[in-house]
């Protein structure tokens, strides 16, 4: 049984050089080709092929949406992505939506069988020129770790953040910073805003978690 | 009594009884022959009959009408189809000659048609209407072809015509003119010009009224024009002609390089009467008659502001949108006038020294073509990541292709790598979500400003940038621990567009852009940006 295959590329040349390096596989049969975004989902609705090669540059609808979709549509057909894009991002959003290969325009006629024999074992493949060192360095940096809202507070919200957590009165505060009450629960309401707080308990509790860090810290600084 | 007179006839007799028996066993011989000859034949007549039948009811239950008719156009045979078709009964058809049954005005078109049948040895076809006109609505539009044939040598010649019934495509395809033409009205007649153009030879494939008022050339004209031929090139377009030529212009080929592809944007557009029109332009690619081309939307712009066509009756652009689009093109003149300044500066000393490197000395030695050739690599290879940096900086791709995350881990790697300045960047809940072209435009770029200023003023080896959401919002933050300034200062001078820029495009997304910062005690630019119902959730 041949397994079914569906191109998508919008340059007649590429289209071309795919037939040719399939026709060689006997136990591989392409069953279609499209040009764009919507013609290869048409197609796969029809041929449920088994593999889909997707250019992520087509002109029309996103190449990432395409994958998207295809997952969506006819999630049988693995695929299998040839894109002239070397950089990590466009890989790892390729896979992150469901690609299961990338290969470049770049690389040997071989690869491209590989990546499509390797789909079909549900394997995932890689063109060689992607080390996996670069893709790791860029998942690295893109977790970039755990994010504190705190850090996103002006230096007033602070201020008033720690005051209110005391208790004092938006009088009291405006005239320890000198600005008027008003401004004092403008920023109080911002600073709540931004935290995600609906009520005064939830912003003294917030700030007593700190504090006693602080405090901790403070604590055992001592000598 | 003569013996041997009757020994002679008995003898006859005996010899003519042996004839007789031979000639009856003979003639049994061939009765039994004929007989069975005769049971064949009875068997093949059998076949022959149900043959005959079978083929006539293929032939009469045919879904075509099948006539045989004589050269003239008289019916000689008709099969049931055929009689259903005509509506009437096979022998009152016989006889008719198929005129009969159409309208006066189609019966020379039949007679033509038995005519040229008369002449040819291939099957003739034609196509009218059959039934009377007086009952439009049995009337049915066919498609005879008719056979020549001959019945033996020199026989009579007689046409064998199927009819074929085209009444439902033909409604079909007047339907589809008549839909074709109620779009191609809404085409023609949209106030703004319009054109489609072919993406790979650049002609017009089709242009609206309101283009032909504003360019001045008719519609015979556009077909034999490209898009090249209208708008305004300048030289340099064509860079590796003119720099073989020896002329170079370093403002035109950044020009041209920024806006040859963009998908919206003002350009400069060629009437026919020679003057110049800036349009403001946008296109989306589309399938136009099978061929793969560009629609455009366009607007003349002019000097006190967008226009609409003449003859509208709308108003003259007020002081306010005027005033809006002369700083819009303003900001693009400077941008382009940057650009043309970073190419000339950087890569045309670079090109100098390239050509300088190539232009070798008739009979110089192998050694020092070697030298030369590596050295001009390495130019080569200098210029390339130059050219590719000024790109990135003009519009990264990742921006568009793969939203806000990729596109700012992308720029800060390589801001890194340009200014020595190291930069954290932290993000919450904008993972695998777009916001819409303007959004992560207006963001994307108010980063770079604000980092783009920490190298320039904030004297520091280390930067901060945060982007996060809420459920109405997207917000950005830059910050340093540098030298630090007085905002308001920064805003009014009327160097720094940068800042002004930054905060205008958080105002035109329905936000605002703040700097908290003090001489000696660092900076901290903040902006936020209405989402609008453009934050949707992907993966």
């Amino acid at each position: 049984m041949k397994s079914s295959i569906l191109l998508a590329d919008d340059h007649p040349i590429v289209r071309n050089g795919l037939q040719v390096v399939l026709a060689g596989e006997p136990d591989l049969r392409v069953v279609g080709e499209a040009v764009d975004g919507l013609e290869a989902l048409r197609l796969a609705d029809r041929h449920k092929p088994d593999v889909l090669i997707l250019d992520l540059a087509m002109p029309g609808m996103d190449g990432l949406e395409v994958i998207r979709q295809m997952r969506k549509r006819s999630p049988r057909t693995r695929v299998v992505v040839l894109s002239m894009y070397k950089n990590e991002a466009y890989v790892w959003e390729a896979l992150k939506n469901g690609a299961i290969g990338y290969v470049l325009k770049d690389s040997v006629p071989t690869d491209i069988v590989a990546a499509v024999r390797e789909a079909l074992a549900n394997r995932s493949f890689l063109s060689p020129a992607l080390s996996e060192i670069n893709m790791m360095a860029y998942l690295q940096r893109a977790n970039t770790g755990p994010f504190d809202l705190y850090e996103t507070l002006t230096a007033r919200e602070r201020q008033i953040l720690q005051l209110s957590a005391e208790g004092q009165t938006s009088a009291s505060i405006g005239a320890r910073l000198s600005i008027s009450p008003r401004t004092v629960e403008a920023h109080r309401a911002n600073l709540m805003r931004k935290l995600g707080f609906h009520k005064l308990t939830e912003l003294v509790r917030y700030a007593l978690e700190r504090q006693l860090l602080l405090k901790e810290r403070a604590e055992s600084t001592r000598p | 009594m003569n013996y041997s007179k009757i020994k002679a006839q008995f003898e006859n007799l005996k010899v003519r009884h042996a004839h007789l028996r031979a000639g009856f066993e003979q003639a049994e011989a061939r009765r039994g022959l004929l007989a069975s000859e005769c049971r064949e034949l009875q068997r093949a007549r059998r076949d022959l009959e149900s043959a005959l039948d079978r083929y006539a009811g293929l032939y009469d239950s045919a879904p075509t009408a099948i006539l045989r008719l004589d050269r003239q156009g008289t019916i000689l045979e008709a099969n049931l189809s055929g009689c259903a078709l005509l509506d009437c009964e096979r022998s009152h058809l016989i006889g008719k000659n198929l005129t009969v049954f159409v309208s006066t005005d189609q019966r020379p078109r039949l007679r033509e048609h038995f005519f040229r049948c008369r002449t040819s040895r291939e099957p003739v076809s034609v196509e009218f209407w059959l039934g009377q006109p007086r009952e439009k609505s049995r009337q049915r539009y066919v498609q005879m072809a008719s056979a020549p044939t001959r019945l033996g040598l020199g026989g009579n010649l007689m046409l064998d015509s199927s009819i074929i019934d085209l009444t439902e495509r033909r409604m079909v395809e007047a339907m589809l003119v008549e839909r074709e033409s109620e779009f191609r009205l809404l085409f023609d007649t949209l106030p703004l010009p319009a054109w489609i153009s072919d993406r790979v030879d650049y002609t017009f494939r089709a242009v609206n009224r309101a283009t032909i008022d504003v360019l001045g050339y008719s519609r015979r004209e556009f077909a034999a024009l490209t898009i090249k031929d209208i708008r305004v090139t300048f030289p340099g377009v064509h860079a590796t002609d003119d720099a073989r030529k020896g002329r170079w212009d370093p403002a035109a080929l950044a020009a041209n390089a920024q806006a040859v592809d963009a998908n919206f944007g003002v350009w400069p557009y060629r009437r026919k009467d020679g003057k110049i029109l800036d349009l403001e332009f946008a296109r989306s690619p589309v399938r136009f008659q099978g061929h793969q081309s560009w629609l455009v939307l366009a607007r003349v712009i002019h000097n006190d502001g967008p226009s609409t066509p003449a003859g509208t009756g709308a108003s003259p652009a007020g002081p306010g949108e005027a005033d809006i689009a002369r700083r819009i093109l303003e900001a693009q003149e400077s941008e382009r006038r940057h650009v043309a300044r970073e190419l000339h500066d950087e890569l045309g000393q670079l090109l100098t020294a390239l050509r300088m490197t190539l232009t070798l000395e008739p009979g110089a030695d192998p050694e020092k073509i070697r030298d030369g050739l590596g050295q001009a690599d390495l130019l080569i290879q200098d210029l390339a990541d130059r050219v590719r940096d000024l790109s990135l900086n003009l519009r990264p791709g990742l921006l568009d292709d793969l939203g806000l995350v990729p596109a700012l881990l992308g720029h800060v790697d390589r801001y890194t790598a340009q200014t020595g300045v190291r930069v954290q960047f932290k993000y919450s809940g904008i993972e695998g979500r777009r916001f819409g072209s303007r959004v992560e435009t207006a963001a994307f770029r108010i980063i770079q400003e604000g980092l783009t200023n920490v190298a320039r003023h904030a004297q520091v080896s280390e930067a901060t940038v945060r982007v996060w959401v809420d459920p109405e919002r997207v917000h950005v933050q830059v910050e340093d621990a540098g030298a630090g300034f007085d905002p308001a200062v920064a805003f009014a001078e009327p160097r720094s567009l940068g800042l002004l820029g930054a905060r205008e495009r958080a105002r035109l997304e329905g936000g605002d852009l703040m700097i908290e910062s003090t001489p000696g005690q660092g900076t901290r630019l903040t902006a936020d940006l209405l989402l609008g119902d453009t934050g949707r959730i992907e993966s």
